[in-house]
């Protein structure tokens, strides 16, 4: 693994020129690492002899961890935490201690103090509590991250949808502009494929918000979910029947075999979506002429399903960011297949629900496979 | 054969491409293209008078790296192009981007009106 090493800074605030140094010896230039969290950290030490010193440095530069000592001259380790307290500033303090007070400990508690050590300790005690006091300043730094992440995360997703739903609108607005300056002339047939193209668009943003909300009602889990036992084949009638009338347009077969004795224990709509989600993907993405076969069986604990198409198929660079949410995959066969580019998002995140796995193998202008596996709970 | 002046539409949105055509077509010749490669293929193989291009197709700058392309090449940086945008896409590209690559071309705020967009093609190629 390639593991960077991070420097952790660390402060040692303490009147007695021995503690300072002993610290100093210790820590300075210590590695350390954690496996659990994939880090490893060295320290870097700078010793300073009074609170006030601190102050005046804290006001330009901050340390990852202060080892502060609760009995100095002038303003004393309390003093210093309420300090802090008052700027705003928190750092993971290892109070340290001649005499441990109960009184004192609750007072320093409150005021941001992390952990503490009693004096005399050995330099075994010392690093063992700057290891822990790294770890807190590890996570803290790794939740962050993983907050700014989600951040974009969110704000990507949100531009995203905020195009997909302004281009309908555009596309609507646009024809009917054109029909109320009839700027096709006066012949009311010649505005017929304008009104069958606004419907066809307000169909296409209708399905978006439809998949959005199942989308977010998957990942907010706000919805009662009702595992229950359902038969998977009448499941896989349904979501045939809904696909019908499309498939019959373009004369494709739709083959189902799954067994009548196929159960499992799920949320009838999650298992609904998966295989509306599936089966309308594999008629949308067939050719003319072709088939599709959806297959169910049991595998040991699990439902394996394979979902078959002769369709236009994807390159090992498509099938790479199928699942990506509005990661519709557009070339010169793609075009003029609608579609919300949420499907496949549902179809993974119901699977994940089901601590289940989905994969796919595609040939371009031959079809695609898609496999997933799905516990049965 | 239709011996008016040809402009070349390029939006990965068919609707909007079909809106556009019926405007433009009133006065020139025109040939559509639904993504920047295409574009490109088309460009390479005819003489186009004016192209009118969709910044925002496929991925974030496909119509911005055509045009770029388009404009780099000897063959065809005369051609003037027509840039649409959406307004709040606009922001994303600095002025400097607009005057290095496209000094004498226009960039037009999307939804455009057809009458406008007429306008805009006749001002660059009459």
């Amino acid at each position: 693994m390639n593991e960077t090493v991070n420097t952790v800074t660390i402060w040692v605030v303490d009147d007695e020129p021995g503690m300072c140094r002993g610290a100093v010896r210790t820590l300075n230039g210590w590695t350390d690492s954690f496996t659990d969290l994939d880090e490893k950290i060295v320290c870097d030490v700078l010793s300073m002899e009074s609170g006030e010193e601190f102050l005046e440095r804290i006001s330009t530069e901050q340390p990852h961890i202060l080892l502060l000592d609760g009995k100095l001259p002038g303003i004393d380790g309390i003093g210093v935490l309420e300090q802090l307290h008052k700027r705003g500033i928190s750092l993971v303090t290892i109070m340290i201690t001649a005499y441990a007070t109960l009184d004192k400990a609750v007072e320093a508690t409150k005021l941001g103090a992390y952990d503490f050590l009693a004096k005399p300790f050995t330099p075994e005690e010392l690093r063992y509590a700057v290891h822990k006091a790294a770890r807190n300043v590890i996570l803290t730094r790794k939740a962050r991250q993983l907050e700014e992440e989600q951040r974009k995360v969110r704000f990507n997703f949100i531009s995203v949808l905020a195009h997909e739903l302004k281009s309908p609108l555009g596309a609507v607005e646009g024809y009917v502009n054109i029909i109320r300056s009839r700027q096709a002339g006066d012949a009311l047939a010649d505005y017929d494929h304008m009104i069958e193209r606004i419907g066809v668009r307000v169909n296409g943003m209708r399905k978006l918000i439809g998949d959005l909300l199942d989308l977010t009602r998957i990942e907010a889990q706000t919805g009662k979910r009702n595992p229950e036992q359902l038969d998977l084949r009448s499941i896989a009638e349904s979501a045939a029947e809904l696909q019908n009338e499309s498939a019959a347009e373009r004369n494709i077969a739709i083959h189902l075999k799954i067994g009548s004795e196929l159960n499992i224990t799920a949320d009838s709509g999650e298992m609904e979506m998966l295989f509306n989600n599936l089966l309308s993907n594999a008629v949308k993405y067939n050719r003319d002429g072709g088939s599709v076969t959806l297959s169910g069986v049991k595998a040991g604990k699990n439902i394996r399903l394979l979902c078959t198409d002769t369709g236009i198929g994807m390159t090992e660079e498509e099938t790479g960011r199928l699942f990506t949410e509005f990661s519709r995959i557009k070339n010169e066969k793609t075009r003029f297949i609608p579609g919300s580019g949420l499907g496949l998002s549902i179809v993974h995140k119901i699977v994940t629900l089901y601590h289940g796995s989905i994969s796919v193998s595609s040939v371009p202008d031959e079809g695609t496979t898609f496999t997933i596996e799905i516990e049965d709970t | 054969m239709d011996t008016r002046k040809t402009v070349l539409l390029v939006d990965d949105d068919q609707d909007l491409l079909e809106q556009s055509r019926i405007i433009v077509e009133k006065e020139y010749a025109v040939d559509v293209a639904y993504s920047g490669e295409e574009a490109l293929k088309k460009v390479a193989e005819k003489q186009f008078d004016c192209i009118v291009m969709d910044v925002m197709m496929e991925s974030l700058s496909d119509g911005l790296d055509t045009a770029k392309k388009i404009k780099a090449n000897d063959a065809t940086k005369s051609i003037p192009v027509i840039m649409l945008t959406s307004v709040n896409e606009h922001y994303d590209y600095s002025s400097q981007v607009e005057s290095d690559y496209f000094p004498n071309d226009k960039w037009l705020n999307k939804p455009v009106k057809p009458d406008v967009l007429v306008a805009e093609i006749k001002k660059l190629i009459g």
